[in-house]
């Protein structure tokens, strides 16, 4: 984000605490890449120590959030916030909901690979999941990339990504459910999978909520639950 | 206060639940949008009743002097709504406050360009009753300024200018108009007591009191609450809320929380220029000019 933006208010104490709350934002942002880096490397690899740090590492996550609350409730009290920095510190306080949920699924993920282990490998039909988890680790970024600069053009490319994950996640379904017909015994371990998936798909939903929070701030339109086309019509819009 | 569903929704500008289509599934986010859409129409349709333009101002300009303190202004304000003027010092909102009920002629030199019409006629004609007009339009100061005289007299003595009332019909009309103004309670005792024995926030309810006591249909309300304790101006704001039912309401503040809380319109002034008007919730969450972001939010201009 332009830092200059949040730097002319005539109180330089208000400028700092906002500026303080865009960086714990985007630190948090960073410690939930990782995590689902790590649940990925965890899932698709079988690394156990991976999958260990995801789900000791949450806290941290959770941490972020308590704070970046208590930042924002601060600001809203003490400053009593209007139009751009009202919008601001409204989608900061729903963006990092969704980032601790990502975190929730990212620990999950990180939960079922431990499961996954346990079991017979052989018996866990991966196809396509490594795909929608780099997907997802992409849209993820660019939904915090797009965060950090305000920049609306992007949040409205990264959301169509939503998509793409969608149809990936659905083929993986239809793929698993042909293999639990094919493989009774290994309804298990599929389960462990088709969770994982269900966490990833939804990471992709929750990267897209960021982005609508960003064409809110910048816009001051709500596109939550409109179709991309609208969206991407508020997104690029004239704003009168 | 008892809940009362009915009034809640009615101050909120909704419709009674029952009249909602219910039939409308929300799943197709069309469906949702239109549903929405309805939804922000029934508000207006609620607040249509209070729409009439009550104020409408024409290419007002105003000099002191040879100083042009209002460059062309156009605005048209609503009956029975509250609307405030906010802008930094010198932006020209209190010079255009004191222009609808002409109140600046007390002082030589200064002059007015351009229309005013208040129910369609211009105020600004020069065959305008000004006794009348200020009848019409009601003010209250910054500073309290109570007369030199009791509570009561304080009230009756604007009344006695323009009505004839019998001695037990001015007894009533004192009594509403304190009532009106949420002071009833506290000087009912001491009547005869001199109004600048009260507290400051007292006194300024005395001159709510005095200025609605004469039944204006516009009361023009010049910083009200900037010299009362907090305590004081939210009596202040909820009598604002309390009269905004009977009357058009016109505010200038240097508080913009305090616009942000009472008003149903912002306008935002500066250099003389009227910059943005508009509802206050689009003021004060998406502004549409600039110089209104950076005023309302704080910033270097």
């Amino acid at each position: 984000m332009d830092k200059m933006s949040f730097s002319h208010h005539i109180s330089q104490q208000y400028n700092e605490e906002l500026w303080g709350i865009l960086d714990n934002v985007m630190r948090m942002g960073g410690l939930v890449e990782q995590q689902l880096a790590d649940a990925l490397v965890a899932l698709v690899e079988g690394d156990s120590e991976r999958g260990e740090l995801v789900v000791t590492s949450d806290y941290k996550v959770n941490a972020f959030e308590v704070r970046l609350d208590e930042e924002c409730t601060h600001v809203l009290a003490r400053r009593q916030p209007a139009a751009s920095d009202l919008r601001l510190v409204i989608a900061v306080v729903k963006t990092i909901t969704d980032l601790e949920r990502i975190g929730d699924e990212a620990e999950r993920i990180g939960r079922m690979a431990l499961h996954l282990l346990e079991a017979d490998r052989r018996r866990s039909p991966m196809e396509g999941v490594a795909a929608l988890g780099e997907l997802v680790k992409k849209m993820l970024h660019g939904a915090l990339d797009a965060f950090a600069r305000m920049d609306t053009e992007q949040a409205v490319k990264v959301a169509q990504e939503d998509i793409k994950a969608d149809a990936q996640y659905e083929a993986i379904v239809r793929n698993l459910m042909q293999y639990m017909e094919d493989n009774p015994k290994s309804v298990a371990p599929i389960m462990d999978i088709l969770w994982s998936v269900r966490s990833l798909e939804r990471i992709g939903d929750r990267s897209r909520n960021i982005c609508e929070y960003v064409v809110y701030f910048v816009r001051g339109k709500d596109v939550r639950h409109t179709s991309f086309e609208q969206m991407a019509a508020e997104a690029t819009g004239d704003r009168r | 206060m008892a809940y009362d569903g009915s009034s809640a929704r009615g101050r909120l500008g909704l419709r009674p639940m029952g009249s909602y289509k219910r039939e409308q599934t929300v799943e197709d986010p069309r469906a949702r949008q239109s549903w929405v859409a309805e939804a922000g129409e029934s508000a207006e349709q609620a607040a249509g009743e209070s729409s009439a333009t009550c104020i409408e101002v024409r290419d007002l300009s105003f000099f002191y002097g040879r100083y042009q303190a209002l460059q062309a202004i156009n605005l048209e304000l609503q009956a029975r709504r509250v609307t405030a003027f906010i802008g930094p010092s010198g932006c020209g909102k209190s010079t255009l406050l004191r222009t609808f009920n002409r109140i600046y002629e007390l002082y030589p030199g200064q002059y007015a360009t351009g229309e005013i019409l208040i129910d369609g006629s211009n105020i600004l004609d020069k065959r305008q009753d000004l006794n009348l007009l200020r009848a019409r339009v009601g003010m209250v100061f910054q500073k309290p300024t109570p007369f030199p005289m009791s509570i009561y007299d304080n009230i009756a003595f604007g009344v006695k200018l323009y009505q004839r009332l019998s001695r037990y019909d001015m007894d009533e009309r004192v009594e509403w108009a304190l009532r009106k103004a949420a002071l009833w309670n506290e000087v009912k005792d001491k009547l005869k007591q001199s109004g600048t024995l009260l507290s400051g926030g007292q006194q300024q309810r005395l001159c709510l009191a005095r200025a609605v006591a004469v039944k204006p249909e516009i009361l023009l309300l010049d910083e009200p609450a900037s010299a009362l304790d907090p305590i004081s101006t939210l009596k202040i704001e909820e009598l604002i809320e309390e009269l905004k039912g009977e009357y058009t309401i016109i505010i200038v503040t240097h508080n913009m929380q305090q616009a942000a809380r009472v008003s149903d319109c912002t306008a935002f002034m500066y250099l003389g220029r009227l910059v943005e008007f508009a509802d206050t919730d689009t003021i004060f969450t998406r502004p549409r000019e600039k110089e209104t972001e950076d005023y309302i939010t704080g910033r270097y201009g």
